[in-house]
């Protein structure tokens, strides 16, 4: 090898040695980029989350207004009327009939003050899922048990559950829509929710003795917002099962990462 | 003083006074450490011109200079890992191992011949601290623009410099008995590696400087 041979070959090696590095500048600033689309998207994807929480409280808030409206015109509006009609029958009686229709009357304003007193609870709407999410959902079934048209079981974790304020919310909201299309669309007598905890996830199941629906034709065609459901599901991570036949009734199951109690 | 200024000695000129003007605002240790250590070797370059051109033999200078050089990096680097990791058990194997060498090299060789062993170690631990920072920054979770990290400059413009210069450390040697000129490749070799370190620097100071603006 001549003289002038080894001193390209030993430019060579050392253009190779000094592009090494180069190399490696320039995998850190591909990396970098990759890097700062995937914050990119963690963000958006924070976004969305807090953006769908607020979505969520407010139809919490939506739901619970809905539910004392119906309760002021169904309920209290109507123990109010008899109220007032039993009081105005009382000029045109005995003073015997009159005690008695007094007696009637104070006991329908008991009624409704202990009726107003338990809106107020429900008013708090989303507040009462900062109580617990098994606060939240037994004051939910227990206006649904109210309305005397449904039979309900439920299923509870003794231990009590670790809270998540922003997972807890969405799961409300979930049982809420999903009572909602009970009520709506099932046509049950029977209704059992119960929910589970065990090691690092949660189980919630609503099931009902309803006319089910066929789940490839009818799930989003019908209306129930199970898509919706779904997406909200998989926003805190969840998975979302349906068991549903026609005539059969069916069974929502949602299972879900959370803190072990 | 013309003769005394050729590419490597202009680049670390350039590179001192930038860095002088960009960091002069900030009064912390480390950002000072850094623009007076290229004013230093800047000054010790120009002493070792002067020292050749007298005493024609310079060498026992830059022996001494690599403890300053040693200083200066161990301490750059326990500063910059120190954002990442726990350095201190890492810079002190390294600071041990090249004064090992060093004091090898001054028993077996004297002050008057070129520390080569403890130059070879040094450079290669410098290129292995700046690929465990690269690979640092890697792993981290936080976003970095790297187009205006003066850190990243920094320790980027030490990879460029030492990667090739430790190549040339372990066979530099061997190179010499078989070629003729290797003598004059290699010092074309060493300006461009000094040149491109004091590009880097010059633009990590600049970085910096933005930095501090922002």
């Amino acid at each position: 090898m001549g003289n002038s041979e080894l001193t390209e070959l030993i430019a060579f090696i050392m253009i190779v040695f000094m592009i090494l590095p180069v190399f490696l500048i320039f995998y850190a600033f591909v990396y970098q980029k990759r890097k700062k689309k995937q914050l990119l998207l963690q963000l958006q994807l924070k976004e969305q989350f807090e953006l769908e929480i607020t979505k969520t409280q407010q139809e919490v808030k939506e739901q619970t207004l809905q539910t004392v409206g119906a309760d002021l015109h169904d309920n209290i509006g109507q123990l109010l009327s008899l109220t007032s009609l039993t009081l105005k029958s009382i000029q045109d009686t005995t003073p015997l009939q009159s005690d008695q229709r007094m007696d009637t009357a104070i006991e329908l304003l008991t009624r409704s003050i202990k009726e107003m007193r338990l809106l107020g609870k429900l008013i708090q709407g989303d507040q009462l899922v900062s109580l617990g999410l098994i606060v939240a959902i037994k004051q939910e079934i227990n206006w649904l048990e109210k309305t005397g048209a449904y039979q309900v079981t439920t299923k509870f974790p003794r231990k009590k559950i670790i809270a998540d304020p922003a997972k807890d919310l969405v799961l409300f909201r979930i049982i809420q829509e999903l009572l909602q299309n009970i009520i709506k669309h099932a046509q049950a007598k029977k209704i059992s929710i119960s929910l589970s905890h065990s090691a690092d996830t949660m189980r919630l199941t609503i099931a009902d003795d309803g006319i089910g629906f066929a789940q490839e034709t009818d799930r989003v065609s019908n209306g129930m917002g199970l898509s919706n459901i779904q997406k909200r599901t998989a926003l805190i991570g969840g998975e979302l099962m349906i068991v549903s036949k026609p005539a059969k009734g069916s069974s929502i199951s949602i299972i879900l990462p959370y803190a072990h109690s | 003083m013309s003769a005394y200024l050729d590419e490597i000695t202009i680049a670390e000129g350039i590179c001192a006074i930038t860095g002088y003007l960009c960091l002069r605002e900030r009064k912390d240790l480390p950002s000072t450490l850094l623009w007076a250590y290229v004013l230093l070797i800047f000054i010790a370059e120009l002493t070792a011109v002067a020292l050749g051109k007298h005493y024609r033999n310079n060498i026992w200078f830059y022996n001494l200079l690599l403890l300053l050089q040693v200083s200066f990096f161990f301490y750059t680097f326990q500063q910059i890992l120190n954002q990442y990791v726990k350095s201190r058990l890492i810079i002190i194997v390294g600071l041990v191992l090249v004064l090992v060498t060093y004091g090898y090299d001054l028993i077996n060789h004297g002050p008057m011949i070129r520390h080569h062993y403890s130059h070879t170690v040094f450079g290669l631990y410098i290129v292995a601290l700046s690929l465990y920072f690269f690979y640092l920054q890697l792993i981290s979770n936080e976003f970095i623009d790297l187009k205006t990290n003066a850190i990243f400059w920094w320790v980027a413009g030490t990879l460029f410099f030492f990667f090739p210069l430790s190549v040339i450390n372990i066979f530099g040697t061997p190179l010499r008995k078989i070629l003729l000129n290797a003598d004059n490749t290699l010092y074309i070799t060493f300006k461009i590696l000094n040149i491109l370190l004091y590009t880097s620097w010059t633009y990590a100071f600049i970085c910096k400087k933005w930095e501090t603006r922002s």
